[in-house]
């Protein structure tokens, strides 16, 4: 039962930390929360819905194309939308990202419409056996993708020059363009690999709960728990801080009333940011504004 | 010297005459519509008190609309207080109650307030919800029909004129409060903590006042609400509906009190607006909420890139303008 559990957790939990990550990539890139990251992550499942049901491409060679289309979809909000407010003020970036979060739901229930939908995979239904426990094959897979992501992220990340070019940006944006760094343009980069993060994180998860335009809010404040358990503002502690929400969800959810489950999430948000504001890995001077 | 303000006053006094009949010629729908518009106005000023002046983000007035509604609706049921008592009761009992998320907040600022204040109204819907005993949980609660000496005030019109009453002792109340010691204590610590902690502000103090303030204002607005619909369920108090506000509030103009009553009426009758026109430029097949929120997410947009400052500042442009012949001075009606 526990083992069950865990795993479960684990598997909501990758999906947790890839959002997360995208949240506070974006956050380091340009200081601002994007709201509209959870509805990145449903049209990103809307797009691999449509590719595997019009091109009927099998599961996993249907996730590229629709990774690179919520990526490229990303891109585009970017450009139209965030760059002209970047340099004005906090709340107004972010209703700007809540008007892109509205537009694109209103938008997927104009195209799709509002009943939930199965997002076909071969691994529902299917069960691994190792010993005596009888594992979620679908979990598994999302197990295994959301860390081939973040292996291909960290690769990026550290090994090439736009990577490093964005760890600059992240740390001192005047620095940067002094440099001869475009900050814009990695500033666009940013939202295209969050975009396609989250893009991962949407597609795994589908199979298991089902496509609705909904899902993403929910996401979305779960990630951001997750990102301010690890310490906003910190990769790595928005990562670990999604996995362990999933977790402790997960196992929260097993021995107690399901109705719980769902505030999990605020509750412990609730107790980082009154007990430990930077949350477990971030910086003591971290900028909390 | 004495002209101006003659025609002001009459300017002012057929104002009150035109509010004053709107009624008369409108069809129920409409001043459902208007006294929907007038409610949410009066959350949004006790908002504008909280984040356009004191520089809070704060998401959760649902929340605290939710507490005065329930409030409301127990004191009238339980207790069988007149509407007149229950209403402004809720507000006191909706401040008091708003301390459970201004002790948090003194901690937190900018976009992790504005999460945990996310997560504050998701807790509150969960116990509404879930208290089955006291509020009906979602199979929600009846109120009785408000009265006044015994003569039932039911219908949308009799409605209006509380309603009216209410938004113009709401609105005048926050003017008056800006310019005292409070207000501008609150505007201060908006503008920089640090700052206003070395003017002598005590910046706890003031916070927790903003926030009491704004559940106040919150509370009134949830009871007038309880009454008026006389069933409220948690589906009347959704996140959605938190947001509605914020960009009523934000659309209206970053701490303006008149822009706050043009940001009540925006967000109500938007809907409406796109639903009329929706026939006849899209097809009647598509679906009416969708087309609601296309519209509205992109007019937001719209509105967050080309007018920053909200339609009260807009609205006033054109003002400026137009009087510059005729009087000089600054913008003294800040």
């Amino acid at each position: 039962m526990l083992i069950q559990l865990i795993t479960g957790g684990l598997a909501i939990g990758s999906v947790y930390a890839l959002i997360a990550l995208a949240l506070v990539l974006i956050y380091k890139g340009s200081r601002l929360l994007n709201l509209a990251q959870g509805e990145l992550v449903t049209i990103a499942a809307y797009f691999s819905l449509a590719i595997l049901t019009q091109a009927r491409l099998p599961y996993l060679a249907g996730l590229v194309p629709a990774v690179i289309l919520a990526g490229v979809f990303a891109l585009i909000v970017e450009r139209i939308v965030i760059r002209p407010v970047v340099s004005s003020e906090e709340w107004s970036i972010l209703l700007a990202t809540w008007g892109v979060s509205i537009t694109i739901r209103g938008l997927i229930g104009l195209i799709w419409g509002h009943e939930p939908r199965p997002l076909p995979s071969p691994f529902t239904g299917q069960h691994l056996h190792w010993g005596a426990y009888a594992l979620s094959a679908q979990e598994m897979v999302i197990i295994v993708t959301s860390l081939f992501m973040l292996l291909i992220f960290y690769l990026f990340f550290k090994g090439t020059k736009a990577g490093l070019a964005m760890q600059v940006v992240a740390d001192n944006q005047m620095g940067a363009s002094l440099c001869g760094i475009s900050v814009g343009r990695i500033n666009a980069l940013t939202w295209m690999i969050s975009g396609m993060v989250a893009a991962v994180a949407g597609i795994t998860i589908s199979p298991i709960f089902f496509l609705q335009v909904e899902m993403g809010f929910e996401l979305l404040l779960s990630a951001f728990s997750a990102a301010v358990l690890g310490g906003f503002g910190s990769i790595v502690g928005a990562i670990i801080g999604g996995y362990l929400l999933g977790i402790i969800q997960a196992v929260t959810g097993g021995y107690m009333p399901e109705a719980i489950k769902s505030s999990v999430p605020f509750a412990l948000l609730i107790l980082v940011l009154v007990i430990r504001p930077t949350g477990l890995f971030g910086k003591a001077g971290v900028e909390k504004k | 010297m004495n002209a101006p303000l003659n025609r002001n006053r009459i300017l002012w006094a057929l104002l009150a005459i035109c509010l004053l009949l709107i009624p008369l010629g409108m069809s129920n729908y409409l001043t459902y519509l208007i006294n929907l518009s007038g409610i949410y106005a009066i959350a949004i000023i006790g908002l504008n008190i909280l984040m356009g002046l004191g520089g809070q983000m704060f998401f959760g007035p649902v929340a605290l609309m939710a507490m005065g509604a329930y409030g409301a609706a127990s004191l009238a049921n339980h207790l069988n207080f007149p509407f007149y008592i229950s209403i402004p009761l809720s507000g006191v009992i909706t401040s008091i109650l708003s301390l459970t998320i201004a002790f948090p907040a003194l901690r937190l600022r900018g976009l992790y307030l504005a999460m945990v204040s996310v997560g504050y109204h998701f807790i509150l819907e969960q116990i509404i919800g879930g208290w089955d005993s006291f509020t009906g949980g979602y199979n929600g609660l009846n109120l009785k029909k408000a009265s006044l000496g015994g003569i039932p005030l039911a219908s949308d019109k009799a409605f209006y004129y509380i309603m009216l009453l209410a938004v113009v002792l709401c609105f005048l109340g926050a003017r008056n409060l800006m310019k005292m010691r409070v207000g501008r204590a609150i505007w201060a610590l908006g503008q920089d903590p640090v700052a206003a902690s070395i003017q002598g502000i005590n910046v706890t103090s003031y916070k927790i006042a903003a926030f009491m303030v704004c559940a106040f204002y919150c509370g009134i607005s949830g009871g007038l609400l309880a009454h008026y619909l006389r069933y409220i369920t948690p589906y009347h108090f959704t996140i959605a509906i938190a947001i509605m506000l914020l960009v009523g509030m934000i659309v209206g103009g970053w701490g303006s009190l008149g822009g706050s009553i043009m940001g009540g009426f925006f967000v109500t009758f938007l809907p409406e607006v796109i639903g009329f026109f929706k026939d006849s430029f899209l097809g009647a097949s598509v679906a009416l909420y969708d087309a609601q929120e296309t519209i509205s997410g992109i007019l937001i947009i719209v509105v967050v890139i080309f007018i920053p400052k909200g339609l009260a500042e807009w609205v006033k442009g054109f003002k400026s303008r137009w009087r510059y012949n005729q009087r000089e001075g600054g913008d003294r009606d800040r």
